[in-house]
């Protein structure tokens, strides 16, 4: 899989360190244990497009926010995390 | 106290193997290094004040611009890698230039660069580098911060010889070194160093 990172051009993924997906928001600090259990270890796994957060670690290091189809790896694009919304 | 000199990474490992004809691998010594990285919102002004201190062409991009005294590689957005003279004014000299638009990090003890060429380089290389090197779609004047080896480095290239250049933590430098003479023992290998 190549993700194409908006600074340094097509890399291999094996350059970056994938870190999941895009949000989910931190609960409110007097939310329920369940909501931060929930928060901290319970993904949905969907058969879609996704936005995740990769780390370009062993490049630019520069983090972005990459739109995948898991189910065929497709990426459709790769965009700066600091440009896009949380 | 006694003084410190400067001692470059590869010093002690220049050697021939095989022919030695094949790649010329030539240490760049006794250069100031420093990292710029630009403030929050202060990309386009910390690459103009760059530019404007060292009067070369500084872009926010994985480009290199270099002049006889200086070198300055995009390595990341807002981010640079910057060569120049064995000079402790160097250092000082960036920080005051970016005073309030860049971080500025004295990385002259952190860093060791080679000088690549030779008729064979090309085909050494790509044992290497996961990236496409080919002279249509790098070509001078690129930068590429990736890794060799498992080992993070800046590469770029000078001119169309092709002559590259690879600056690494200088800790690896053997490491990059035991990387290179495996793959270039074939072809030939010369390592020149102090
Ligand atoms: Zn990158």
């Amino acid at each position: 899989m190549r993700i194409p990172c908006p600074f340094c051009g097509e890399r291999d993924s094996d350059e970056f360190l994938s870190i999941g997906t895009v949000g989910p928001a931190r609960p409110d600090e007097k939310a329920s244990l369940d909501a931060f259990v929930d928060y901290l270890h319970f993904r949905d796994n969907p058969a879609a497009e996704t936005r995740e957060h990769w780390h370009h670690v062993h490049g630019c290091r520069q983090w972005l926010v990459v739109s995948r189809d898991t189910r065929s790896h497709t990426i459709s694009a790769a965009e700066p995390a600091r440009r896009s919304a949380p | 106290m006694a003084d410190l000199v400067h001692r470059g990474g590869y010093a002690g490992l220049g050697r021939r193997v095989g022919s030695g004809d094949g790649v010329l691998a030539v240490e760049r010594a006794g250069l100031a290094a420093a990292t710029v990285i630009a403030r929050r919102g202060k990309a386009e002004e910390a690459a103009a004040r760059l530019g404007g201190h060292l009067g070369l062409p500084v872009a926010d991009a994985a480009k290199r611009a270099a002049s006889p005294t200086a070198t300055v590689l995009g390595t990341g957005p807002g981010t640079w890698l910057v060569f120049g003279a064995e000079d402790p004014g160097f250092v000082a000299g960036l920080a005051a230039a970016l005073a309030g638009v860049a971080a500025v990090i004295d990385q002259s003890d952190g860093q060791a660069v080679l000088h690549l060429s030779g008729t064979r380089l090309p085909e050494v290389l790509e044992k290497g580098v996961r990236i496409d090197l080919d002279p249509a779609r790098f070509t001078p004047g690129d930068v590429a911060v990736t890794s060799i080896a498992h080992i993070g480095v800046t590469l770029w290239k000078i001119d169309a010889a092709p002559t590259f250049a690879v600056a690494l933590p200088r800790s690896y430098a053997g490491s990059f070194q035991h990387w290179l003479e495996a793959s270039a023992g074939p072809a030939g290998l010369t390592v020149v160093s102090d």
